[in-house]
C-alpha cells in the first residue's frame, strides 16, 4: 500500500517469561523514551511508584523460594474495561492500530479507568513531574510531558509506530515486518520482549505465536482480550 | 402526663373506663393533630424561634463556619499542590471523597422519601417534620455534589462532563457510569430544591405576614405573592402530588446510579448485582437516622415538644427499624454469595474486610447498623426516648459511613493480581474535608432556621382540621376526614 | 381575577362555615363564580365551598415535559454518539441499558421542572399588581374575595356582613388607571417568564455559535509549552562526547560517523540545492553568516567560509549538522545521512573556493 499511515495493523507484544531475568532494563528504557517521571522515595513508599512497565515479582514455593517475574504493562485489550468508564472519552480505542489510546489533554482525572483495569496498569500523576535542569534535554520531544491530575499508561510507543509509518510513506513503501521497535523491546537483553504486527505472517511475533503451546494471556477469563501474549513453559521448558 | 400513666400497664385503667374528658385530655397530650390550638398561637410557636437569636447561635455559627472554611481552604490547597496531598495511591485511587459523596447523597435520599412517600401514603406523623427532611436533602446533595469535584485530578476542567455544544465538538461519554451519576445527582438536586420550594411557599407567606425587618423582605420574595386562594391551594396540591410521584421515581434511581459507579466495574467486591437495592436501602436507612437527629435537636432546642411528640419519634423509630431490617437483608445477600462461592479474589476481599486491615471498620459497622438497632428499636420505650434515639442514630450514621468507606477503599485495595493489593490511610486533607462537609450541612440548618419557618404549619393546621375526636359508645377515637 | 369589575372586596371570617355561607350568599346575588375566591390558611376540601373545582393543566404539562425530556435524552444518547463516534471497550455506539438510565433521568428532570414552572405561572406569580389581603388569613381566618361592579357593591357587602364577616377591605379598581396598572403588572409578570425562556434559548444559541461558528475563545492550557526541547528548538546543551544516540550513527568527535560519500560534483550540486533550502536563511548566500535571519541570533551564525570551519574535519561538520550546536538546531529530522554528507561536501567546497557562489 502506498500510504503506510492508513494501513491497519494488529500490534501485539510477546513476553517470554522463560527468558525474563527481571533485570528491569525495560523499565528504565520506558522512562527514558516516554518521559515517565521518577517519583521520590517517600512517594514510592506511599505506593505511588510510576512505571509504565513494571516487573511484578511473585515468590513461589516454600523457602528456599523461587522468584517468578511478570512484566506487566498496558495489555491494550480489545475489549478494554477502562474505555467505557471514562466520562470524557479520554480513553478510547484506535480502530486502525487496535490500541487503547489515552488522550492526555482530555483527561480530567476521575481515575475511574484504573479502578476498572484488572491489571492495574494505569498511573495517575499525583504531582507535577520534576525534571531538574539538564534532564529536560533528555526528554523525548515526541512524547508529551504530562502535568498533575492526568492518567497515563503504556502506549506501545505509538510515537515510534507513527514515525515508522511516516518514514515508510515518505519512501513510498509498506512497513517492514519488524520495523517498529518500542523502547522496552529494544532494550531487553535476553530478547524476552518481542513486538510486531500479528497480521503480518513475516513478523517475529506471528512466528513466535504460531501454534505455540506456551502462549497464554493474563486474566483471559475476564474477557478483556489483551494484545499481549506471555510464553510460559514452566519447568519442562527451562531448567532453573 | 396524668398519674394513670405512671403506674404499670396492668394497673392503669383502660381507656374505656375513663371518663370522656379524661380520654380527650389524654388524646390531646399524645397526638398533635387533635390538640388544635388557635392559629395565632401556632404561628407564634414557630416564628418565635426563627426571630430569636439565642446565646448559642453565634458561637455555633463561628465554630461551624470555621470548619467549613477549613474545608474550602484545604480544597484550595489541593487544587494548587495537586491530589498528591491525599492518601491515595496507585492501587486505591478512590477513597474518602467518594465515600463521603455516596454517604451524603444517601442521607439526602430519605429526606424526600419522608416527605414524598409518606404524603402519598397519607401518613400523618410526617406533617411537622417534612421541612426538616426536605432541607436535609437539599443541603446534603449540595455538599455531596462537591466531593466528586474535589476528587478530580483537574477540577478546573469539570465542565467537560456537562453535555453542551462546545468548540471541541465533543460530548461526554454516556457509556460511563459517572455521567449517569452526574445526571442523576443534578436531577435530584434540581427537583428536590424545587420540591422543597413548592412546600415552602405558603409558610413563607405566613412568615411574610407576621414578622418584621429583613426576614419579612426575604420571605415575601420567597412567597411569590401567595395569598391562599382555593385555586392556589389546588394547584399546590396537584403539583405536590406530581412532584411526590416524580421524586419517588427519581430517588431510588439516584442511589442506584451511584451504586453503578461500583457495580459497572469488574473489580472483585464491586461487581455485584445486588448493589442497586443495597445502596438504596442503606441510603434510606442513614437518611432516616439523620432526620431523627435533626428532629430531636430541633425539638429540644426550639422547645417544640408541642410539634414533635412521642408519636413522631415513635413513627420514625419504627421506620428506622424497618429500614434497618431491610439493610440487614441486603447486606446478608452481598455477604453470603461471595462467602459461599469461595472464588479466590472475592474470598480475599471478604478476608481483608473481616480479618485483615478492614476488620475494625467492619465489626464497628455490623455493631452499629445491625446489632444495636435490632436489639433496641423493638421497644416503644426506646423509640420514644430521645437520648436513646439520638445515640442510636448517631451510631448508625457512623456505621453507614464506615460501610461506604469499606466498599470504596477496602474492597478497592484487593485487586485481581496479588501484586496489586494495597492499603489506604486517610491523610489530613481528606479528614478535614469530611468534617467540613458535615459542618456545612449543620451550618445550613442553623442559619436557615433563622430565615424560614421550620415546621410545615399549613400541613399541621390541615391535619388538625381533618382529624377530630369522635365518640363511639363510651370511648373516643381519632377519626380522619378523607 | 379576570372579568369586568370595579371593586375588589375581601371579607375575613372566623371559621370555614361562615365563609362558605358568605360564598353561597354571593352566588345567590347572581355574582358569577369566576369573580369569587375563597382564601384559607391551609388547604380545605374544595367541596366545602359552593364553587366549581378549579381547573389546572398540570397533567398536560407533565406529559409535554416528559416528552421533551425523553427527546432530549434520545438526542444525547443517539445524536451525540453519532456526531462524534468513538469506540469504547467494544460496546455498541448507542448502548442499550445505559440509554435507559439516561432517558429515565432526563424524562423525569424535564417533566418536574416543567411542572414547577407551570405551577408558578398558575399561582399568578410574581404578582406585580395591586392585591388586597389580610394578615389573619395566615393565622386562622378564612377569607372571601369578590370582584364587584359598582351596582353589586352595596348588596354584596351587606351579604358578607350578614354572614359574619370580621372585617371588610375594599380596593378601588374602577377607572382606566387602575386597569392599566393591572394590565401592565400582568405583562411584566409574564414578561419575566418569557425572558427566562428566551434567555435559556439564547444561551444555547451562543454556545452553538462558539461550537460551530467562527467565534473562538483561546485560553492557555497547561501542556501547550513543554519542558522537553522540541525539534528545531534551541538552545541545546552539546551532547557529551561518546554519547550514544537512539537512532543513527554514533558520533564520536574525531572519528568519521558513517561512511562518507565521495565529494563528487554531483554531490556538491545536491548539496547546493539543500543549502538553499536549509542553510541559506541564516548562513547567507555564500555561507558568510549573513543570511536574512542572521541578525536574530546571538551568537551570530558561523561564517562557513571562514578559517574556523575550514579547520574542522568533515566528520565534525557532519556531527554539527546532525546534532546542532548552541543556537543552531539539529537537522537530523530534515536530512538523511546521505543528504548531510552532500551538505558537508558543499561546506568544504565553500572554504576551498570562496569566490565561487553556490
Amino acid at each position: 500500500m502506498a500510504d503506510a499511515t492508513q494501513a491497519e495493523h494488529k500490534w501485539t507484544m510477546v513476553v517470554d517469561l522463560d527468558k525474563c531475568t527481571g533485570c528491569q532494563a525495560c523499565v528504565v528504557a520506558c522512562h527514558a523514551e516516554n518521559n515517565v517521571p521518577i517519583r521520590n522515595k517517600s512517594e514510592v513508599q506511599a505506593n505511588r511508584a510510576q512505571h509504565w512497565i513494571r516487573i511484578e515479582r511473585y515468590w513461589v514455593g516454600d523457602p528456599p523460594a523461587r522468584a517468578r517475574f511478570l512484566p506487566m504493562l498496558c495489555q491494550h485489550c480489545n475489549r478494554a474495561p477502562c474505555e467505557p468508564v471514562c466520562p470524557v472519552y479520554a480513553s478510547v480505542h484506535s480502530q486502525r492500530e487496535h490500541l487503547n489510546l489515552q488522550v492526555y489533554n482530555r483527561c480530567v482525572g476521575t481515575r475511574y479507568c484504573n479502578n476498572n483495569c484488572p491489571y492495574v496498569v494505569r498511573y495517575f500523576n499525583f504531582y507535577d513531574p520534576y525534571f531538574p535542569a539538564p534532564l529536560t534535554e533528555q526528554l523525548n520531544p515526541d512524547v508529551t510531558v504530562r502535568t498533575a491530575g492526568i492518567m497515563e499508561k503504556c502506549t506501545f510507543c505509538i510515537q515510534r509506530i507513527n514515525r515508522a509509518e511516516q518514514q515508510a510513506r515518505s519512501e513510498g513503501r509498506d512497513l517492514g515486518p519488524d520495523e517498529v521497535i518500542p523502547a522496552c523491546v529494544q532494550t531487553c537483553p535476553p530478547s524476552a520482549l518481542l513486538f510486531g504486527d500479528l497480521w503480518n505472517p513475516e513478523s517475529r511475533v506471528a512466528k513466535a505465536l504460531a501454534d505455540n503451546p506456551r502462549a497464554l494471556r493474563v486474566l483471559e477469563h475476564l474477557g478483556t482480550e489483551p494484545a499481549i501474549y506471555y510464553l510460559k513453559g514452566g519447568k519442562s521448558y527451562v531448567r532453573f | 402526663m396524668s398519674d394513670s400513666d405512671i403506674r404499670a400497664p396492668q394497673q392503669r385503667p383502660s381507656l374505656g373506663e375513663m371518663g370522656l374528658d379524661q380520654q380527650a385530655q389524654l388524646e390531646r397530650e399524645r397526638h398533635l393533630l387533635v390538640d388544635a390550638r388557635p392559629g395565632r398561637e401556632l404561628n407564634a410557636m414557630v416564628l418565635e424561634p426563627m426571630m430569636r437569636i439565642g446565646r448559642a447561635f453565634w458561637p455555633a455559627v463561628g465554630v461551624l463556619g470555621f470548619l467549613v472554611l477549613t474545608w474550602w481552604v484545604t480544597w484550595g490547597f489541593q487544587m494548587w499542590w495537586n491530589v498528591g496531598i491525599t492518601g491515595l495511591n496507585r492501587v486505591v485511587m478512590w477513597s474518602l471523597y467518594i465515600a463521603n459523596y455516596v454517604y451524603l447523597i444517601g442521607i439526602a435520599e430519605a429526606g424526600t422519601f419522608i416527605a414524598a412517600a409518606l404524603r402519598l401514603l397519607d401518613i400523618d406523623w410526617r406533617r411537622p417534620i417534612s421541612r426538616i427532611a426536605e432541607l436535609l436533602t437539599v443541603f446534603c446533595i449540595f455538599a455531596s455534589a462537591l466531593f466528586p469535584l474535589a476528587h478530580l485530578g483537574r477540577t478546573w476542567k469539570f465542565y467537560w462532563l456537562l453535555p453542551y455544544p462546545n468548540e471541541r465538538q465533543l460530548w461526554p461519554n454516556f457509556h460511563s457510569a459517572l455521567i449517569w451519576d452526574l445526571t442523576a445527582t443534578l436531577s435530584y438536586l434540581a427537583t428536590s430544591t424545587l420540591f422543597f420550594y413548592i412546600d415552602l411557599i405558603p409558610d413563607a407567606a405566613l412568615a411574610r405576614d407576621h414578622v418584621h425587618g429583613w426576614r419579612r423582605t426575604l420571605n415575601s420574595w420567597l412567597a411569590l405573592g401567595w395569598r391562599g386562594t382555593e385555586r392556589q391551594w389546588r394547584l399546590l396540591k396537584v403539583a405536590q402530588l406530581i412532584f411526590s410521584i416524580g421524586i419517588l421515581l427519581i430517588m431510588p434511581s439516584v442511589h442506584t446510579v451511584v451504586s453503578y459507579d461500583f457495580a459497572m466495574t469488574i473489580q472483585p467486591g464491586w461487581h455485584s448485582t445486588v448493589f442497586g437495592p443495597y445502596f438504596v436501602a442503606g441510603a434510606i436507612y442513614s437518611g432516616v437516622a439523620a432526620i431523627i437527629i435533626a428532629a430531636i435537636l430541633f425539638q429540644r432546642l426550639n422547645h417544640w415538644s408541642y410539634f414533635i411528640r412521642d408519636e413522631h419519634l415513635n413513627g420514625l423509630g419504627i421506620f428506622l427499624l424497618l429500614t434497618s431490617l431491610v439493610w440487614d437483608y441486603f447486606f446478608f445477600q452481598d455477604f453470603i454469595v461471595p462467602w459461599y462461592g469461595q472464588v479466590p479474589t472475592e474470598k480475599q476481599v471478604l478476608l481483608t474486610m473481616m480479618a485483615g486491615h478492614g476488620q475494625l471498620a467492619f465489626w464497628l459497622m455490623i455493631t452499629a447498623n445491625a446489632i444495636i438497632p435490632f436489639f433496641t428499636l423493638w421497644w416503644r420505650r426506646v423509640r420514644t426516648s430521645w437520648p436513646a434515639m439520638l445515640a442510636i442514630s448517631i451510631l448508625i450514621q457512623l456505621g453507614l459511613l464506615l460501610e461506604r468507606y469499606i466498599i470504596v477503599t477496602i474492597d478497592l485495595g484487593v485487586r485481581e493480581l496479588p501484586f496489586n493489593w494495597g492499603l489506604y490511610q486517610p491523610r489530613a486533607a481528606e479528614l478535614i474535608m469530611s468534617t467540613g462537609a458535615v459542618a456545612f450541612i449543620v451550618l445550613g440548618f442553623v442559619v436557615f432556621s433563622k430565615l424560614i419557618p421550620f415546621v410545615v404549619l399549613y400541613e399541621v393546621k390541615e391535619g388538625q382540621f381533618l382529624v377530630q375526636l369522635k365518640r363511639i359508645g363510651k370511648g373516643l377515637i381519632r377519626s380522619k376526614m378523607e | 381575577m379576570r372579568g369586568f369589575h370595579d371593586y375588589l372586596v375581601l371579607g375575613v371570617f372566623a371559621d370555614l362555615g361562615r365563609a362558605a355561607d358568605a360564598v353561597a350568599a354571593l352566588r345567590q346575588l347572581g355574582i358569577p363564580e369566576e369573580r369569587i375566591r375563597a382564601l384559607s390558611p391551609f388547604p380545605v376540601p374544595t367541596r366545602a365551598y359552593p364553587l366549581p373545582r378549579p381547573r389546572d393543566r398540570l397533567a398536560l404539562v407533565t406529559a409535554v415535559g416528559a416528552a421533551i425530556g425523553f427527546l432530549l435524552g434520545i438526542f444525547l444518547m443517539v445524536g451525540t454518539a453519532n456526531l462524534y463516534p468513538l469506540d469504547v471497550g467494544g460496546q455498541p455506539l448507542v448502548p442499550g441499558p445505559p440509554s435507559i438510565v439516561i432517558l429515565y433521568e432526563y424524562t423525569l428532570l424535564v417533566m418536574l421542572t416543567a411542572v414547577f414552572f407551570a405551577f408558578a405561572l398558575g399561582i399568578r406569580t410574581p404578582a406585580y399588581w395591586a392585591q388586597v389581603y389580610d394578615r389573619r388569613l395566615s393565622e386562622d381566618g378564612f377569607g372571601v374575595l369578590v370582584g364587584l361592579t359598582s351596582r353589586e357593591l352595596e348588596p354584596a357587602e351587606r351579604a358578607l356582613r350578614a354572614s359574619g364577616a370580621l372585617s371588610l377591605r375594599r380596593l378601588d379598581e374602577a377607572g382606566l388607571r387602575p386597569q392599566l396598572r393591572r394590565w401592565l403588572g400582568r405583562q411584566i409578570s409574564y414578561g419575566l417568564w418569557v425572558s427566562a425562556v428566551v434567555g435559556g434559548v439564547l444561551a444555547i444559541a451562543i454556545l452553538c455559535v462558539f461550537a460551530y461558528g467562527g467565534l473562538q475563545w483561546i485560553y492557555p492550557d497547561q501542556m501547550v509549552t513543554q519542558q522537553s526541547v522540541g525539534y528545531q528548538e534551541g538552545p541545546r546543551l552539546a551532547a557529551p562526547t561518546a554519547a550514544v544516540p537512539i537512532q543513527g550513527p554514533v558520533l564520536i568527535s574525531g572519528q568519521p560517523a558513517t561512511e562518507p560519500l565521495p565529494g563528487t560534483a554531483a554531490s556538491r550540486e545536491r548539496g547546493a540545492n539543500l543549502f538553499r533550502n536549509h542553510c541559506y536563511l541564516c548562513h547567507g548566500n555564500e555561507g558568510h553568516g549573513n543570511g536574512p535571519l542572521a541578525g536574530y541570533y546571538s551568537p551570530p551564525p558561523a561564517d562557513l567560509a571562514g578559517p574556523v570551519v575550514a579547520g574542522l574535519p568533515p566528520s565534525e561538520v557532519f556531527r554539527v549538522i546532525r546534532l546542532g550546536r548552541g543556537v543552531m538546531p539539529s537537522l537530523a529530522e530534515s536530512l538523511t545521512a546521505g543528504e548531510t554528507w552532500d551538505l558537508v561536501t558543499l561546506v568544504k567546497s565553500l572554504t576551498q573556493s570562496p569566490a565561487r557562489t553556490p
